[in-house]
C-alpha cells in the first residue's frame, strides 16, 4: 500500500495523542504511545485504505516506529 | 483431568486437590484470616485461591505489577502474604507456596458460612489510596448461583473457561470462582501474553474454550487479526462480558468471526460481586445503537432507579469495604449500594446512561480521578493538579508544578499508581482554572 511517513505520523497523532512531537524515528512501543486503543484504530485505519495487517503475521518490532510501520504497509500491499 | 492451564504449568483435579488441601491445612494451623496472595497466574496461585475458598480465609489478589507503595498499603491488612517463588521473586517475610506445598497438613472442613470473608478486591479510590471491597461467601455464592443461572449458562454448561483478567480485577470472579466452584477448567492469560498475538492466540487455541470472560475492549483487540474466529475457538459456545459499555460494532462482528456464539452483557459494581444484571445479545440488538446491560426478569438481586441512579438491594451487596463506607446506605429498610451509574429501566432491560460523578473506566478497569490527581500532588514540585478524559477515553492530566518535567512527573507517578492509572499525556500549565467546578474542570482537558 502507498502510504507516506507523513500520512503515517499524521495517523498517529490521531490516535496517540502525544504529549510530544512524533518523529519518523519516534519509539511507538515502549514509550507506551501506541496503546492498545491506538493500535486498533490504526489497523482500522490501515484496513480503511486498503491495507489489512494481521498482528499474528508481523513481528511485534514492525509496529516500533512511523517509518518502520510504513513499511509493514508495503510488504503488505 | 486437566483442571488449570497457564504459561507456568498446569494442574490435574489431584494436584490441584492435594496442594490445596496442603494450603489450606498451612492457613488453618496458623489462624490465618486474611491471606494476601501475590498473584501471577501460576498453579500453585490457583491451589492458594482454592485453599483460601476452602478454609475460609479472605482472599486478598496483590498484583505483582503494582508499585511497591501501593502494594504494601494492601498488604498492611494481610496476616500473610503468599506468593510462587518459580515466577516472582519474594521479599523477606513472605511465604513462599513451593515451602508450604511440601508438607502434608490435616485439614478440617467447615461448615457453610455465609458471614465469612472470600476476597477482597482493591480499587481506585477518591482519596489517593486503593479501596477495598470485602465480599462475603454469601454474597459470592449469590453470584454463582446467578452467574449459573443465565440462560446462556445453563442451557451450555462450559465445562472449560478462558480467562483473560488479572485475579486482581473482579471481572476474574467470573472465571475464576466458576471454575473452582464447579470444577470446570480453567486456561488463564497472563499479562506477558497481551503483546504477543501469536502467543495469545496459541493459547487460546489449547483452551478449548465454550466459555469466554472478556472486557469488550480486549475482544476488540483480538478482532485487529482475522485468526480471531471460530477455526481458533471451535468450542467457544459464550462470550461473558463485563467490566465496560460493549458497543454494537463489537457485537456485531463477534457474531460474524463466532457464528452462533451467545454474548452475554453483564454489568455491576466490585461492590456488588462482580455483576448483578445481564443481557442476552441478539444479532438484532447489535444493530441497535445501545445495548441492554441487563435482562430485569433475572436479576441477582434487587435494581432499583432512584433520581436516575442505579441501586442494587440483596444478598450480593457486600456488607464492608475497607473503612470505606461510601455508596452504601439503605433503600426502603434493606441495605444497598448506590452505584453512581446512571440507568434507565425500560422494555424489561436496564440500561446504562453515563456516571453520575467523576469516575472513569478505561479498559474495563475504574478509576478515581481523584486517585491519580492526589498523588500527582505527592509529587515534588506540584501544586495543582486536575485529570481529565478524552474523546478517545485516554487520561489527560494538567498540573501547575515548579521545577520539573511531564517525563519526571510520569516517572514519580509510576511509582505510585498501577500502569492502567497513568495519565497517557500529563500537560505543565501556568495555571489551573480556581476553585473550580466539576464543568470547569473536565473543560480544560477536551
Amino acid at each position: 500500500m502507498d502510504i507516506t511517513v507523513d500520512e503515517m505520523i499524521a495517523f498517529l497523532y490521531e490516535f496517540c495523542e502525544p504529549e510530544q512531537p512524533i518523529l519518523p524515528d519516534t519509539e511507538l512501543l515502549e514509550s507506551g504511545l501506541l496503546d492498545s486503543m491506538a493500535f486498533i484504530e490504526l489497523l482500522d485505519a490501515l484496513a480503511d485504505r486498503g491495507c489489512e495487517l494481521q498482528p499474528t503475521r508481523c513481528p511485534r518490532s514492525a509496529f516500533s516506529t512511523p517509518e518502520s510501520i510504513v513499511r509493514l504497509c508495503r510488504e503488505h500491499s | 483431568m486437566t483442571i488449570y492451564c497457564s504459561g507456568t504449568g498446569s494442574l490435574t483435579t489431584e494436584q490441584l486437590e492435594m496442594y490445596s488441601g496442603r494450603i489450606a491445612a498451612y492457613l488453618q494451623g496458623r489462624d490465618v484470616r486474611f491471606a494476601g496472595i501475590v498473584c501471577g497466574k501460576s498453579p500453585l496461585v490457583y491451589a492458594a485461591i482454592r485453599a483460601c475458598a476452602m478454609a475460609h480465609v479472605c482472599f486478598i489478589p496483590i498484583d505483582e505489577a503494582l508499585p511497591g507503595q501501593r502494594r504494601s498499603v494492601i498488604a498492611e491488612n494481610a496476616d500473610i502474604l503468599l506468593y510462587d517463588g518459580t515466577v516472582f521473586p519474594g521479599q523477606p517475610g513472605w511465604t513462599d507456596l513451593r515451602d508450604v506445598v511440601l508438607h502434608p497438613g490435616t485439614f478440617q472442613p467447615l461448615p457453610e458460612d455465609d458471614i465469612a470473608p472470600a476476597y477482597r478486591i482493591y480499587t481506585s479510590g477518591s482519596t489517593g489510596f486503593p479501596k477495598g471491597t470485602q465480599v462475603s461467601r454469601g454474597n459470592l455464592r449469590s453470584f454463582l448461583t446467578w452467574f449459573s443461572g443465565i440462560p446462556a449458562i445453563a442451557e451450555t454448561k462450559p465445562r472449560s473457561v478462558l480467562n483473560q483478567a488479572m485475579f486482581s480485577f473482579d471481572l476474574s470472579v467470573a472465571d475464576l470462582w466458576y471454575s473452582l466452584s464447579t470444577g470446570a477448567r480453567l486456561t488463564v492469560m497472563e499479562r506477558g501474553l497481551f503483546g504477543d498475538f501469536s502467543a495469545m492466540f496459541r493459547r487460546m487455541s489449547e483452551s478449548g474454550a465454550e466459555l469466554a470472560v472478556f472486557t469488550p475492549s480486549f475482544a476488540e483487540l483480538c478482532m485487529c487479526d482475522s485468526g480471531f474466529c471460530r477455526e481458533l475457538l471451535p468450542e467457544l459456545r459464550v462470550i461473558f462480558f463485563c467490566g465496560e459499555t460493549l458497543r454494537p460494532a463489537t457485537a456485531e462482528k463477534l457474531f460474524r468471526r463466532f457464528p452462533g456464539v451467545r454474548i452475554i452483557n453483564a454489568y455491576g459494581p466490585t461492590e456488588t460481586c462482580c455483576a448483578v444484571t445481564a443481557a442476552e445479545i441478539t444479532p438484532e440488538m447489535a444493530r441497535q445503537p445501545v445495548l441492554p446491560i441487563g435482562d430485569m426478569r433475572r436479576t441477582a438481586g434487587g435494581i432499583h432507579i432512584v433520581d436516575g441512579e442505579i441501586v442494587i438491594t440483596g444478598e450480593s451487596v457486600a456488607r464492608y469495604t475497607g473503612g470505606v463506607i461510601g455508596g452504601f446506605g439503605e433503600h426502603r429498610g434493606e441495605r444497598c449500594f448506590h452505584t453512581g451509574d446512571g440507568g434507565e429501566i425500560r422494555d424489561g432491560m436496564l440500561w446504562f446512561r453515563g456516571r453520575l460523578d467523576r469516575q472513569l473506566k478505561i479498559m474495563g478497569y475504574r478509576i478515581e480521578p481523584e486517585d491519580i490527581e492526589n498523588n500527582l500532588l505527592k509529587l515534588p514540585g506540584v501544586t495543582q493538579a486536575v485529570v481529565s478524559v478524552s474523546g478517545k477515553n485516554r487520561i489527560t492530566a494538567h498540573v501547575t508544578a515548579n521545577a520539573t518535567t511531564p517525563e519526571e512527573l510520569r516517572r514519580g507517578l509510576s511509582e505510585l499508581v498501577p500502569e492502567y492509572m497513568l495519565p497517557g499525556r500529563i500537560v505543565i500549565v501556568e495555571q489551573l482554572p480556581v476553585g473550580g467546578s466539576f464543568k470547569l474542570r473536565r473543560d480544560i482537558g477536551e
